[in-house]
């Protein structure tokens, strides 16, 4: 059951623009992501960006069981939202992190991330993914549909970095999950 | 003498004369005379002067003698650390604790050590420092430094009196969730149209519902508890803790 999350900023408003969202299609299977979108803009306006989001995502009811199947509905819902909705950027800005995980596995994928982690509740955080692989690029809706990585066990929590936020080192790396979890907005 | 009070000192040299002044200070302040013009212009001519008079070993520790001092705080400051003047002049005269604090929270609101005046002088801790940072627009500095302090019930009650969520916010960043949470009630209580959501993700994080439905519990009115029901789409636990008993 590996969930994603993503680093807040810094600044008086770390969160401002941050989603997460579920779908459950079955006891067996799951969606979960993690993302931001219009973290230039005011907080109302990264409010109103996030609901749009979430909107997208859940509209259209009950999801793919299959993983690989899951994400590609998932990529779809997501193209369908109204740009204007997304802020000043008009999603130009988003970074996301998606997990789909059914009884075979996990599939991962994602747009807009800077580094991706393994955060377990004992070990140091770990990199996921390093170098030029595909699942870190550029933030903003992707022009094509993105790739996955399909792995049979995900850790605990997988902590995704936006690029902008990468600039005075990566604020994951060696670190422990009670120390990142609150970064990422969540508190146990 | 009378000369002095009303703030001629042509011709004094405070520093050589400082017994006689000292004289004139303590017995003014025991009649009850209106000691501010010798402060300011004691002020004027000699700060330090003015400072070992009010703050040295042999001040008037009369709360008159105390609040009278504090027109001439430019020069004070000049002459003493903020840190050390404000605390010695309120120990002084602890009956004139709370104008000490009223200047501090204007002139030094993000000061950590502010909180300890506040917990001697204000019956609700924090809400004089903050109500009086914000008139000076100064309330994001001074809600830190309460939340530092762990002010809570003065964070909330200013936060209701002011109608604005910037102690909530400092509260959480903080880590102090449940003061946040009644100090965010407090605030949508007294102004429903607060951007309670948007700017509650934005300091917590956006799984906001936990979060969201204490604050929910804490809400005393109808109209704010209605508001919050419409706007909180997709988080199933504030609309249960909204939900008719």
């Amino acid at each position: 059951m590996g969930r994603p999350l993503l680093v807040g900023r810094g600044g008086p408003w770390p969160f401002a623009g941050y989603f997460v969202g579920r779908l459950d299609p079955t006891p067996r299977s799951r969606v979960c992501w993690a993302g931001r979108v219009a973290v230039g803009d005011d907080l109302e306006l990264a409010w109103r960006a996030t609901r749009a989001v979430r909107g997208a995502l859940l509209r259209g009811g009950p999801i793919a069981e299959d993983r690989r199947r899951a994400l590609s509905v998932f990529w779809t819902r997501l193209d369908g939202v109204h740009r204007s909705s997304l802020g000043s950027a008009e999603g130009g800005d988003i970074s996301l992190l998606v997990v789909a995980e059914d009884a075979e596995g996990a599939a991962v994928s994602g747009v807009g991330l800077g580094a991706v982690h393994a955060v377990g509740p004992d070990a140091p955080a770990s990199p996921w993914v390093s170098g030029n692989h595909p699942l870190l690029g550029h933030p903003g809706l992707p022009q094509r549909r993105p790739g996955a990585i399909t792995v049979d066990r995900l850790p605990p929590w997988l902590v995704a970095v936006a690029p902008s936020e990468l600039g005075a080192g990566d604020p994951v790396v060696g670190g422990r999950a009670d120390g990142i979890l609150p970064r990422c907005g969540v508190y146990r | 003498m009378r000369a002095w009070l009303d703030g001629d000192l042509s011709g004094v040299d405070p520093r050589a004369e400082l017994d006689l002044l000292r004289e004139a200070v303590a017995s003014g302040a025991d009649r009850g005379d209106d000691l501010r013009e010798l402060w300011r212009a004691l002020a004027r001519i000699d700060p330090v002067a003015c400072a070992e008079l009010a703050t040295g070993p042999r001040a008037v520790p009369h709360p008159i003698a105390v609040e009278a001092c504090l027109v001439a705080v430019d020069a004070l400051e000049s002459v003493v650390a903020p840190s050390g003047l404000y605390p010695r002049l309120a120990t002084l005269a602890p009956a004139a604790g709370p104008a000490v604090l009223e200047v501090v929270a204007r002139r030094h609101p993000g000061a950590d050590w502010v909180a300890r005046l506040s917990r001697r002088f204000d019956p609700v801790p924090g809400r004089v420092h903050l109500i009086l940072a914000a008139e000076v627009g100064a309330l994001e500095l001074a809600c830190a430094s309460c939340a530092r302090a762990a002010l809570v019930d003065g964070m909330a009650a200013a936060a209701g009196e002011l109608g604005t969520l910037e102690p909530a916010a400092a509260l959480i960043r903080q880590g102090r969730m449940e003061g946040a949470q009644l100090a965010a009630a407090r605030a949508f209580d007294q102004r429903p149209d607060l951007p309670l959501l948007p700017t509650l993700a934005a300091v917590y994080g956006p799984e906001l519902d936990p979060f969201l439905a204490g604050v929910a519990r804490q809400l005393r009115r109808d109209e704010p508890r209605a508001i919050l029901l419409r706007q909180a789409t997709g988080l199933p636990l504030t609309r249960e803790a909204l939900a008719p008993e």
